[in-house]
């Protein structure tokens, strides 16, 4: 996946209500009223799922975007 | 397994937390936990008086001596400060039921994570448990989607609830997953 609106997407559909908000690159994602530690979780397994790394809770708290996150996931992928 | 086997492992420090069964001093902390207005919202009701909290605590220390129950509280190794809970109940032949997962809100994901891992693996490596049954609230759709995660055999549903049963080698399976994505493996 090396197309930063697909990232948005499935981003996105790790939230319980992802057709009542919208996101972007640099949208904060802790700010949306469902975010959750679970919704956290259900993120890093996305990731782990679609890009087969193993992103770290340590490198998700630096991140405020979701362009920060994607960024970080490119890196290390 | 002897109950005494099982409070033996109590207090744990593991994964950066403590966890260990919890007492009548407790009960302040339950409740307000119990009582946040968005954040128990799928939790059976329960009293918001402080002394039917500590009643229930007491009566609950009475099925812990007898090793039929366990409530588990976890805090911050570094800062003593209570993060959440996890319950482990109604022992049934090679079965146990988990429940009681509430986590104050704002936490970093492991803190909840674990907390359920480490209540699992309890009931499954300690007190010898080959299945884990819960159900899970429609309506609380973060916590139906981490559970299905498992991969558990839905074993009922009906317009509240999704009732579901999970094997000991199936919570591995993806506990290995989750252990390493947090870092701890």
């Amino acid at each position: 996946m090396n197309n930063i609106n697909e990232f948005i997407e499935k981003f996105k559909d790790q939230f319980i209500d992802a057709d009542e908000f919208e996101l972007d690159a640099q949208s904060e994602f802790r700010n949306i009223d469902s975010w959750d530690s679970l919704t956290g979780m259900a993120i890093l397994v996305m990731i782990k799922d679609e890009f087969k790394v193993d992103f770290s809770e340590n490198k998700f708290r630096e991140c405020k975007t979701v362009q920060d996150v994607y960024d970080e996931v490119l890196k290390i992928s | 397994m002897t109950p005494e086997l099982a409070l033996n492992y109590f207090p744990l420090t593991k994964y950066g937390f403590l966890y260990r069964l919890v007492t009548i001093d407790d009960a302040e902390f339950i409740l307000n936990l119990r009582n946040h207005p968005t954040h128990a919202m799928h939790l059976s009701a329960t009293s918001n008086q402080l002394e039917d909290q500590v009643e229930w605590i007491k009566r609950y220390k009475e099925r812990e001596k007898q090793g039929i129950e366990f409530y588990i509280i976890s805090i911050d190794a570094a800062t003593n400060k209570k993060l959440g809970l996890n319950r482990v109940y109604n022992f049934n032949g090679n079965e146990y039921e988990i429940g009681s997962w509430l986590y104050e809100p704002g936490l970093e994901i492991s803190a909840s994570i674990i907390g359920d891992i480490v209540a699992r693996n309890f009931a499954f490596d300690v007190l010898n448990f080959a299945a884990c049954v819960f159900s899970v609230r429609k309506a609380n759709k973060s916590v139906l989607r981490y559970h299905k995660g498992f991969k558990p055999e839905i074993t009922k549903e009906d317009e509240k609830d999704v009732y579901f049963r999970l094997t000991v080698e199936d919570f591995k399976h993806h506990q290995s997953k989750l252990l390493k994505i947090l870092g701890y493996e």
